[in-house]
C-alpha cells in the first residue's frame, strides 16, 4: 500500500510529466489558452492515459513477452493509443459534441501525446505489476491534468495583466511554465 | 519466423481494435442537437433569414455541420467573434469581409396614413411585432421589432420605413456618461496607466480590488469583471485615492452601463426567440385545423346521400 502511495505521488508531483520530465508540452500550450478546454483535455488525457496504461501492460505481459518479441513495443504500444483516442473521441462526439468542437485537432493529437508513450513505456521498462501500472498511470493524469488547470488559470489572470507588447502571449507563456518547473523541482527531495 | 510473428501479432491488435471501435461507433448515440442549441443561444433571433436559411435555429444547425460563420448580418462582428470564441477560431473560415451591417438598433415604422390595410406585413413578419387587420391600419409594435427588413418587400404601396428606436432615446448612448464626472480629474487621466499602489483597494467600502477591474475592463474582459461591477456602489472613494488619478468610479459606471445595455439586448433576443417560436407553433396549429375541417368536409360530401354529388361517390356504395 505504502508502495502505490510512492508511485502515485512520485508521479503526481516529484515526477510531474510535464514540469519535471518536460513530456506532453504540445497540449500543454496548445489548450491553457481558458480554463474550460484545459479541463476537458485533462479529463480526455486521464482517460486515455489511464486506459491505454492497462491495455499496453496486458498487451506486453500477455503477447510480447511470451512470443519473445519486447523489441516490438513501441509499434505495438501506438497501436494501442491510436485505437484508444480513437475510441475517446467517438466517445466525447456523443457525449459532449460542443467539447469535441473546442478541443479540435488537439484531440487526436493526443495520439501523438508523449507523455502517453511514455507512461506506457516507463511502467513496463520499471518492471511493475499490473496495480502498481494503474496506479501509476492515474498518478501521471493527475500530475498532467492539475498542471493543465493551474497553468490554464494563470494565463487568464495574464489577460488582465499590464504586460510590454513584446511579452504578450507565448513569451509570457513560456516564462510561466518555466519558473512553474522551478516551483515543481521544490517536490524533488520528497521521493 | 519471428518476423512473420511479428507481422501476426500486429496485424492481429490492429485489427481487433478496428473491430471494436466498429462497434462503439454503432453503439454511441448522436447527440449533436446540443452543439445547436448553444450555436443557437449565441445567434441574435432577428428570424430575418438574410443568412440564406429560413431562421436562426436552421442556420444554428447548418453552422454546426461547418456552414460559414459571417452570414447574419444583424449579430454583426460581435457574433462572428461569439461563435469563433465558441467553435475555436478557425471553424468555418470566412468567405466574406464580416457581418454585413452592425446591429443597427433600427425598427421597422408604418406610415399610418398611406397604410391600405393590405395585411401583407402581418405574414411576413417573423416575431410577430405587426398588429392590424385586413382592412384596418397596421402599426409595428416597436419594442418587439428586431429590425430585419423582412416587411419592407411586403409591402406593396412602400409606407414601412426604417427609423430610430424610441426605446433607445430613452436610454441614451452610454458614452455620454463619463463626461460628467472628468471634472473630479484631470481630462488625460482617463488613460493614464494604473501604478498598482492599491490605494483604491483600501479604500473601497465594499472590499472590491478596484485596481483589478480596472485592468480586466482595460483589456475588454469586462464580463469577466461583471460581479464585482454588480458591487460596486458608485461611491467613487477610489477616484479620490488614486495617486495617478484615474476615474476608476466613472469607468466603472461607464461599464456597468454597457454591461446592462447588452443585457438588454439579450433579453429582448430572447423575447424574439420565444415569438418566432411561438408563431411557428400557432401556424402548424391553423394549418392542422384547416386539414382537419377539409377532412370532414370531405367526408360529409363523400357519405351524405343525395348531395348531387354521386360520381364522387365509390361505385360499392352506389
Amino acid at each position: 500500500m505504502a508502495e502505490l502511495a510512492l508511485i502515485l505521488f512520485g508521479a503526481l508531483l516529484v515526477n510531474n510529466f510535464v514540469l519535471a520530465q518536460f513530456l506532453g508540452l504540445c497540449p500543454f500550450m496548445g489548450v491553457t489558452k481558458s480554463f474550460a478546454p484545459a479541463l476537458a483535455m485533462s479529463a480526455a488525457t486521464a482517460f486515455v492515459l489511464t486506459l491505454t496504461a492497462i491495455a499496453c501492460h496486458l498487451a506486453h505481459h500477455g503477447l510480447l513477452v511470451p512470443l519473445g518479441l519486447e523489441w516490438l513495443r513501441i509499434i505495438v504500444f501506438i497501436v494501442v493509443i491510436a485505437g484508444v483516442v480513437q475510441f475517446t473521441e467517438l466517445y466525447l462526439r456523443a457525449v459532449s459534441p460542443l467539447a469535441h468542437r473546442r478541443l479540435g485537432i488537439y484531440l487526436p493529437l493526443i495520439t501523438t501525446n508523449c507523455a502517453v508513450l511514455g507512461v506506457a513505456l516507463l511502467t513496463v521498462g520499471a518492471g511493475r505489476s499490473l496495480p502498481g501500472a494503474i496506479v501509476f498511470a492515474v498518478g501521471a493524469a493527475a500530475g498532467f491534468g492539475l498542471v493543465l488547470m493551474m497553468f490554464s488559470a494563470i494565463r487568464e489572470r495574464l489577460l488582465g495583466a499590464d504586460l510590454p507588447a513584446a511579452f504578450q502571449g507565448a513569451p509570457i507563456a513560456l516564462v510561466t511554465a518555466g519558473i512553474m518547473s522551478l516551483g515543481f523541482l521544490g517536490f524533488a527531495g520528497l521521493g | 519466423m519471428s518476423m512473420l510473428i511479428a507481422a501476426a501479432v500486429l496485424v492481429g491488435v490492429a485489427l481487433l481494435l478496428g473491430a471494436a471501435l466498429v462497434w462503439a461507433r454503432s453503439r454511441l448515440p448522436n447527440n449533436e442537437s446540443a452543439l445547436t442549441d448553444a450555436i443557437d443561444a449565441l445567434l441574435p433571433q432577428t428570424q430575418c433569414a438574410q443568412c440564406g436559411y429560413p431562421g436562426c435555429r436552421p442556420y444554428a444547425e447548418a453552422v454546426a455541420n461547418g456552414a460559414a460563420l459571417d452570414l447574419c448580418p444583424p449579430g454583426g462582428k460581435e457574433t462572428i467573434a461569439a461563435l469563433q470564441n465558441l467553435l475555436g477560431s478557425d471553424a468555418g473560415a470566412s468567405n466574406r469581409d464580416g457581418g454585413a451591417n452592425e446591429a443597427s438598433g433600427l425598427v421597422a415604422k408604418v406610415r399610418e396614413p398611406e397604410c391600405v390595410g393590405c395585411a401583407l406585413c402581418l405574414n411576413a413578419c417573423p416575431v410577430d411585432a405587426i398588429v392590424g387587420a385586413p382592412g384596418f391600419m397596421h402599426t409595428v409594435l416597436e419594442r418587439q421589432c428586431t429590425g430585419c427588413e423582412l416587411c419592407l418587400p411586403a409591402c406593396p404601396v412602400d409606407c414601412i420605413d426604417l427609423v430610430r428606436a424610441p426605446i433607445q432615446a430613452l436610454h441614451p448612448p452610454a458614452a455620454a456618461a463619463p463626461k460628467r464626472h472628468r471634472a473630479f480629474t484631470s481630462p488625460a487621466a482617463a488613460d493614464a496607466p494604473c501604478i498598482g499602489c492599491n490605494r483604491c483597494e483600501e479604500v473601497c467600502p465594499e472590499g472590491l480590488a478596484p485596481q483589478h477591474l480596472l485592468r480586466l475592463v482595460r483589456a475588454g474582459q469586462s464580463s469577466q469583471a461583471a460581479a464585482g461591477l454588480r458591487a460596486c456602489i458608485e461611491c467613487r472613494l477610489c477616484d479620490r485615492a488614486c495617486p495617478t488619478q484615474i476615474p476608476l468610479g466613472g469607468v466603472f459606471r461607464l461599464t456597468k452601463g454597457e454591461l446592462a445595455q447588452r443585457a438588454a439586448k439579450e433579453a429582448s433576443a430572447t423575447a424574439a426567440k420565444a415569438r418566432f417560436q411561438a408563431r411557428i407553433a400557432r401556424l402548424a396549429e391553423q394549418e392542422a385545423a384547416a386539414e382537419a375541417r377539409r377532412a370532414k368536409r370531405l367526408g360529409r360530401l363523400l357519405h351524405q346521400p343525395n348531395d348531387g354529388c354521386d360520381e364522387f361517390r365509390q361505385p360499392s356504395q352506389g
